[in-house]
């Protein structure tokens, strides 16, 4: 099973959850997904607040939707859709013209639109996500050999468990192991700064 | 040196420590998708009811999103958004739809006999309102056939009291086809005549079993089913089971 799958996997099982009638559990996929919305939304409005607003109305509209939707694409597909959508409409009101590359729904998840808010963000922003960043390459570069690795694999290679137990020449079971560690040592570290 | 400083606190460890770890291991586990079906319920269930829990989900879905050049800078200084979205949906009514996503079908009827899932919720700090909502619902319960004892001469009236005596029944106002009583098959549901003392033999034969809306005995059976895996979790005395009618004359 793909990374892709595992995760809307875990999506559906949330989404039942909150289409039976757990609206708390909604909350978990606005966790998981409003740094992602927020940097898909970003070629469409032009600074924070937009961001906020059209993130927001984006994550309600999907709510009352969500009765509608039978997963048939994956979650994150479909909230993509409503996103753009919602950013689509948000210009209109706006009166503003889309931006000239349009965001498909399938590269969305890979889409960087970072850059295009740079001038707009607040100095204190930047500031809190380099700290963020500084943090976690420090704790990485300081872990033992085994925890680098294996938090290097699946951070930035994206690579499953059963690959890195393979490359590794170690159990599963280890590999999953490692990667907490390694992540515990980072939690460790962010928390202060949060 | 993180592994020596490991080593030498891991034989110190209280059993809440490495249980907390174990947990957290999952946790890890859960944000590459790598965990196994079972665990993706529990944690789910935990992420619900334990806020520290949640707050270390946060944050490392946050260093997550940071790795994978993902985060935001306007979400990462604004705590309001979740407080926003979570202000205005609670404004809206919440689902319940009939033909919410199916999958990993046989889950729930796992976890009342793993025994992680029982440590999951003594850990967590929330254990006194699951229980409270375990007692509720038993003296919901029982309430009902109280309920059912004293109104059994007025049928028409029966199915509104029990609407107003549970809360959960109350958010889908469909009071007419509710009732809870001892587990019946479903295909005898619609046969057996209802076994109340109170009742004399004429009266009995004017309350027949007969099928409840499906799609509401679902909703039903599943509230039970969870609370069931709840009482579970604490060794809570006995079983309720469940099964939907509709008084009839």
């Amino acid at each position: 099973m793909s990374d892709n799958e595992s995760q809307n996997k875990i999506d559906l099982e949330i989404v039942r959850r909150v289409q039976r009638g757990d609206k708390g559990a909604f909350d978990l996929l606005v966790i998981k997904y409003q740094h992602k919305l927020a940097k898909l939304v970003l070629p469409y409005v032009h600074d924070r607040d937009e961001v906020l607003d059209v993130v927001q109305e984006t994550f309600i509209k999907a709510y009352k939707a969500l009765p509608r939707f039978r997963g048939d694409s994956a979650f994150y597909t479909w909230l993509y859709r409503i996103a753009i959508n919602t950013s689509k409409n948000y210009l209109t009101a706006q009166s503003r013209r889309p931006p000239r590359s349009d965001v498909d729904v399938v590269d969305a998840e890979f889409y960087d639109g970072g850059s295009a808010m740079h001038d707009n963000t607040t100095p204190e922003a930047s500031l809190a996500t380099e700290q963020i960043k500084e943090a976690i390459n420090q704790v990485i570069s300081g872990l033992p050999e085994e925890l680098k690795i294996a938090i290097t694999l699946r951070e930035f290679e994206a690579m499953s468990y059963d690959e890195i137990a393979d490359i590794m020449d170690c159990p599963v079971g280890t590999v999953r192991s490692r990667i907490f560690r390694a992540r515990e040592a980072i939690d460790n570290e962010i928390k202060v700064l949060l | 040196m993180l592994k020596q400083q490991q080593q030498t606190n891991e034989p110190n460890m209280s059993d809440q420590k490495l249980n907390d770890r174990k947990l957290n291991e999952r946790l890890s586990a859960f944000i590459d998708a790598e965990q196994s079906d079972i665990e993706t319920s529990l944690i789910i269930d935990a992420l619900l009811n334990d806020s520290e829990y949640k707050q270390q989900y946060i944050r490392s879905q946050l260093v997550n999103d940071c790795m994978n050049e993902q985060v935001s800078e306007a979400i990462i200084t604004s705590n309001d958004l979740r407080n926003n979205i979570s202000h205005a949906l609670e404004s809206l009514p919440a689902h319940f739809s009939d033909d919410a996503v199916s999958l990993q079908a046989g889950i729930t009827e796992d976890i009342a006999n793993n025994s992680w899932f029982q440590t999951l919720f003594k850990k967590s700090s929330e254990h006194k309102v699951i229980s409270g909502l375990s007692v509720a619902a038993s003296v919901m319960f029982v309430t009902l056939f109280s309920l059912q004892s004293l109104n059994s001469d007025q049928s028409g009236q029966f199915s509104d009291n029990v609407a107003a005596t549970s809360g959960v029944l109350q958010s889908q106002p469909n009071p007419s086809l509710i009732q809870l009583s001892s587990s019946l098959p479903a295909s005898y549901a619609s046969t057996a005549t209802v076994g109340s003392n109170a009742m004399n033999q004429d009266k009995k034969q004017k309350y027949q079993w007969i099928e409840a809306d499906p799609a509401l005995s679902r909703q039903v059976r599943q509230y039970i089913n969870e609370h069931e895996n709840y009482r579970a979790a604490y060794n809570l005395q006995p079983k309720i089971r469940t099964a939907t009618y509709q008084l009839s004359e």
